[in-house]
């Protein structure tokens, strides 16, 4: 367990290192915030009328500025060193080192989002003195919602690491893998609030894993899940991450019994 | 590159009228190369073309999210702001194939190469945007199809007239967004590396250009109309298409303009590439 402690935070100095790039990024951040807040506020303003009961625009502005700083967080991804690895042939010695690869992939995940949490907090508490964020109504929304985000980060990373072992199938994974996360920009809820979908859609997007990543824990945040209701929608991240945890490792040993038949 | 090479001895000849020929056909040479490479590998191909579409269905459908509950943003309705996506994609589609490839400047610059493009019988910028990366022809095709479907689901149809106006329009965007990215890396004559700008300039684009910009305060709308006019890539002749008349700045009429925006973004973009390229001097190795 030490050694995967110490890939985390070798990944965490890593992410430090890319200075430019954390500076885009930020901007890119702040830029995105500065519209998405012009674009709530203005259809709050402009549709008074028929804004849905029960979501005030300050909740609402809470939830998108959580949400782009989770997805800030939660959007690390170390897999697509498995389809380098595959395509430079090099994956065998990953498997005769004494670390399990995927394990050791979702260490150097941890590291990086920590690393984003050192900037997200920040953001985070600025935020609220900028931007008017509201806090969670008590101490148990702030706790369900740090753990249902880690359940979050785990689902994502899960998604990632499932749809890059295909290449040991196919070699090319980053079409697939993307496909994948534009998917969850709309079906997670980070966006969009999923309480905003049509009712017929509504339930089906709910129970996809993308709702998991990010709707579940910034419903939390907001005070917009709250007794049995939190209680089943961090049930249903749980079944994800299992059943999802499953997947990988059955489709993980599947990959390594390829890479032996190949190797010879 | 073997057809440019051949003419090399004679270093550049030919009038305007050889010029006005010459670029055209090999440009259809290198969308030529480039298709048949994009043969040679369907399967990446079809990856990409999936892959681009779903990341235009992703953009469209956080539009259509937002407006399930909302009926307006900032005066517009989804089927106009799918329109307005439509239409801004239509010119990156064509910017895409064309000058997109401004960007390997700084890679040739820094890694020596840019000298050679120097002594070919080609102009220089040419040979920048031909660089003979994959570049993908599904953008456009994905970006007519789109457009296609935009127009479809409009509550309004549009003229003959608005279609004669079209190309025009995409073209002009092309050139608008062509022209800025040629000025951030003319730029990089004086600073070697402007892969931070282009960073900064296509985030802009990105964050600002998906929603009317009658939600924007009048010093933002200003600045993108003024400083870096995306709104003449898609919101302006939006706006005359549409007739829809929604930010106090920019009158629907202007739509007419953005050819003429287009090109004289593009001429300021070249003029700069130009200043910068006298001062050139090789990094030397």
């Amino acid at each position: 367990m030490l050694r995967y402690g110490a890939f985390a935070q070798a990944a965490l100095r890593r992410e430090g290192v890319y200075r430019v790039n954390v500076v885009v990024g930020l901007l890119g951040l702040v830029l995105g915030l500065y519209v998405l807040h012009l674009v709530w506020t203005e259809l709050y303003r402009a549709n008074a009328a028929v804004a849905p009961a029960g979501i005030t625009l300050p909740a609402m502005l809470t939830y998108m500025v959580i949400g782009q700083l989770a997805l800030l967080v939660v959007q690390v991804d170390s897999t697509p060193l498995i389809r380098e690895k595959v395509r430079e042939g090099i994956i065998a010695y990953d498997l005769l080192r004494p670390v399990r690869f995927p394990l050791y992939l979702l260490a150097d995940n941890l590291g990086s989002a920590a690393f984003r949490l050192l900037i997200a907090l920040p953001a985070a508490v600025l935020a609220a003195l900028l931007l008017d964020v509201q806090l969670p109504p008590d101490a148990l929304h702030v706790l369900a919602f740090g753990a249902s985000l880690g359940f979050g980060l785990v689902i994502a990373f899960l998604l990632d690491f499932l749809a890059n072992l295909t290449a040991f199938w196919t070699l090319e994974t980053f079409g697939l893998q993307y496909m994948l996360r534009f998917a969850g920009f709309v079906l997670s809820g980070v966006f969009v609030p999923l309480w905003f979908f049509p009712d017929v859609w509504r339930p089906l997007v709910t129970a996809l894993p993308f709702a998991s990543i990010y709707g579940t824990p910034l419903s939390i945040f907001v005070g917009r899940l709250d007794g049995g209701e939190l209680w089943s929608a961090m049930l249903l991240q749980v079944t994800w991450t299992l059943l999802l945890a499953g997947a990988a490792g059955w489709a993980w040993s599947a990959a390594e019994r390829r890479v032996v038949v190949q190797g010879g | 590159m073997g057809v440019e090479c051949r003419g090399a001895a004679r270093r550049r000849s030919g009038g305007l009228g050889v010029t006005l020929f010459r670029y055209p056909w090999l440009f259809m040479h290198y969308w030529r190369l480039s298709a048949l490479v994009m043969a040679q590998y369907p399967l990446n191909t079809v990856i990409w073309l999936v892959f681009a579409t779903i990341y235009h269905l992703s953009s469209i459908g956080i539009l259509w999210a937002m407006l399930q509950r909302f009926p307006v943003l900032g005066g517009w309705t989804f089927p106009e702001m799918f329109f307005l996506y439509a239409l801004w994609n239509m010119a990156h589609g064509l910017y895409a194939i064309t000058l997109a490839k401004v960007y390997w400047l700084s890679r040739h610059v820094r890694e020596g190469r840019f000298d050679i493009f120097q002594i070919r019988p080609v102009g220089a910028l040419f040979q920048v945007i031909t660089t003979p990366e994959g570049i993908s022809l599904q953008d456009p095709l994905i970006a007519i199809v789109l457009f296609v479907v935009a127009v479809g689901q409009l509550h309004v149809a549009l003229t003959p007239t608005d279609f004669a106006l079209l190309p025009a329009i995409v073209v002009g965007g092309a050139l608008v967004k062509g022209g800025l990215l040629l000025a951030v890396y003319a730029l990089s004559f004086w600073a070697v590396r402007m892969d931070a700008g282009r960073q900064l300039l296509e985030t802009l684009e990105v964050q600002f250009v998906r929603f009317p910009l009658s939600i924007y305060p009048q010093a933002v709308q200003w600045f993108f109309s003024f400083v870096l006019p995306f709104a003449f890539v898609s919101f302006v002749p939006a706006q005359l298409i549409l007739r829809k008349d929604t930010v106090a700045l920019l009158s629907p009429q202007l739509g007419y303009l953005t050819p003429a925006v287009g090109l004289a973004v593009f001429a300021a973009g070249y003029l700069l590439w130009r200043i910068g390229l006298r001062r050139y001097e090789s990094t030397g190795s």
